[in-house]
């Protein structure tokens, strides 16, 4: 067959799907929400349990099980699956010793690298096709109650709604409630998803920041014992004003006034320090959040424009989006963790 | 808190996802870092080892190869020596023979020398003998008579005749 012909094929291959999916495969978007779904029935004590928890261990379990598989008849001539994973593994391990060093390297890895791996599989697991469409049906009151529209709940409605609403409604009218009947549910009802991503939960992201963030204070003051804190309250500029300088001489007026000014500076750096370690925490789960849930809500959205082929090369884009994300999480982790154990005088600043 | 919930943000589920990573790194920790870098690490002994065993044999066969090279030196040396010897030998026993023949050679020729010269005095004293009587015969002829003189004291007359007018010898 020759090449033209077969681009051609592949083109009206591409507008047969596309048309064919657009007259049978249309459906409504489904109600997006920041906070990850509370499922029904799923209750311990007074926690409901979220779609992204059961995610969360689900992504647990696909770890723990590949890792097993990987490892269980360890060879020294590596195949299959092991090969794999150990590639994995010594390419992450090589590169926080490139950063780390040969000290901090067997404290970090198994923190970092875990992060790595959690956040990777989180952030594909919500590419799955069809995710959202698998779930319980509710009835739109209760999801409503339970959720207590906030002012994100208007938000979203306001804009994915309406996104979603030029669509012509085929197969599912609204309801009394105004809301769009989704296939398999009741009137009334919305779907809601049984996985969600745990990157598109913000209570997991918040954990794996305080991980860090904690992680970081601990390998400080492992590294450098009490004196770690000093960075966040550090005075001892300003104690200088009022000793002897370098060569014993008591300090001139200008000179206190200078050394004080500077000690002043410092002690402002350090304020400041103190308050990045809380905004690490904002930075580390918003980012991950941001990301990964714009992508999935990106792919809902072109998903209900257009059911097929136009999604196709955004799931590639959210792929490396969802390496990238896990590869930032992890390296920004192994870097705070890193600069921790490295005492800050050491870092070229003039010393006390 | 209760302003973090509306994002999905609930004390109870952070907790939760806490002990789920805490959960998760001992896992991880146990089935897959702790095996894969340990066989890491052992199959990099084992790579280093078999590498300073080779090593090890590469230097051993060189040593091996320099030894044989040495060896096959000394034979070469040794057999030259030896062929070098044989040809003196046999030179030098060349020599020997051919000195031994020519002295040999040597006293044949003076035992000849001798002899011929032991043979011509015998001839010289004959001849002599027959001269004396030869001239004896002649001067009796030549005189036709019988020499007075006895024939005892003519012998002794010749002998001086011809010892002083010349030796053959």
């Amino acid at each position: 067959m020759p090449r033209k012909l077969k681009i051609l094929l592949a083109v009206l291959g591409t507008i047969v799907l596309m048309v064919l999916g657009n007259m049978f495969l249309r459906f409504h978007l489904p109600p997006v929400t920041v906070r990850a779904e509370p499922l029904p029935g799923f209750v311990i004590g007074s926690v409901r349990i979220t779609n992204s928890l059961i995610t969360a261990l689900l992504v647990d379990i696909i770890l723990v099980v590949l890792a097993v598989l990987a490892t269980r008849r360890m060879q020294l001539v590596p195949s299959g699956l092991q090969n794999f994973m150990e590639f994995l593994v010594e390419t992450l391990y090589n590169l926080t010793h490139s950063i780390a060093g040969s000290k901090w390297t067997p404290r970090f890895f198994a923190i970092v690298a875990t992060i790595f791996f959690y956040v990777l599989f989180s952030n594909w697991f919500g590419l799955l096709p069809g995710l959202a469409a698998v779930g319980f049906c509710e009835s739109h009151a209760e999801v409503a109650a339970l959720h207590q529209p906030t002012i994100w709940d208007r938000v979203h409605e306001r804009t994915i709604a309406r996104l979603a609403a030029p669509l012509p409604a085929k197969e599912g009218e609204k309801d009394s409630h105004g809301a769009y009947v989704y296939w398999g549910c009741q009137p009334g009802e919305i779907i809601v998803p049984l996985f969600r991503s745990p990157s598109t939960d913000l209570s997991s992201n918040l954990a794996l920041a305080l991980i860090s963030v904690g992680m970081t204070q601990v390998f400080g003051v492992m590294a450098l014992g009490a004196r770690y804190f000093t960075k966040f309250f550090n005075i001892s500029g300003v104690l200088r004003a009022f000793r002897p300088d370098a060569s014993g001489q008591r300090r001139g007026c200008a000179g206190m006034l200078g050394t004080f000014l500077f000690g002043c500076i410092e002690f402002f750096v350090s304020i400041l320090e103190a308050v990045t370690e809380v905004a690490k925490l904002l930075s580390f789960s918003f980012r991950l959040f941001g990301n990964i849930f714009a992508g999935e809500v990106m792919l809902l959205v072109l998903a209900s424009l257009m059911p097929l082929v136009l999604t196709l090369p955004f799931i590639g884009l959210e792929l490396f989006v969802g390496l990238i994300q896990a590869f930032i999480f992890y390296v920004l982790t192994l870097a705070f963790f890193t600069i921790a154990t490295v005492t800050h005088e050491s870092q070229g600043t003039h010393s006390g | 808190m209760d302003a973090l919930r509306p994002l999905g943000i609930d004390p109870a589920l952070l907790a939760a996802y806490l002990i789920n990573f805490v959960l998760l790194l001992f896992l991880l920790r146990l089935f897959l870092y702790k095996p894969v870098l340990t066989m890491l690490e052992e199959r990099r002994r084992k790579i280093q080892e078999a590498l300073a065993q080779a090593d090890k044999v590469r230097q051993e066969a060189e040593l091996q190869r320099a030894e044989f090279q040495r060896e096959l030196e000394e034979a070469r040396r040794s057999s030259q020596e030896a062929a070098n010897r044989i040809a003196q030998e046999t030179e030098k026993m060349r020599a020997s023979i051919l000195e031994a023949a020519q002295r040999e050679a040597e006293l044949i020729k003076a035992q000849a020398r001798q002899q011929i010269e032991l043979e011509r005095q015998q001839v010289a004293s004959e001849l002599q003998r027959q001269v004396a009587d030869l001239a004896i015969e002649i001067a009796r002829k030549v005189i036709g008579q019988t020499v007075t003189l006895d024939e005892k004291v003519q012998r002794q007359l010749i002998r001086q005749f011809l010892q002083e007018t010349g030796n053959f010898s």
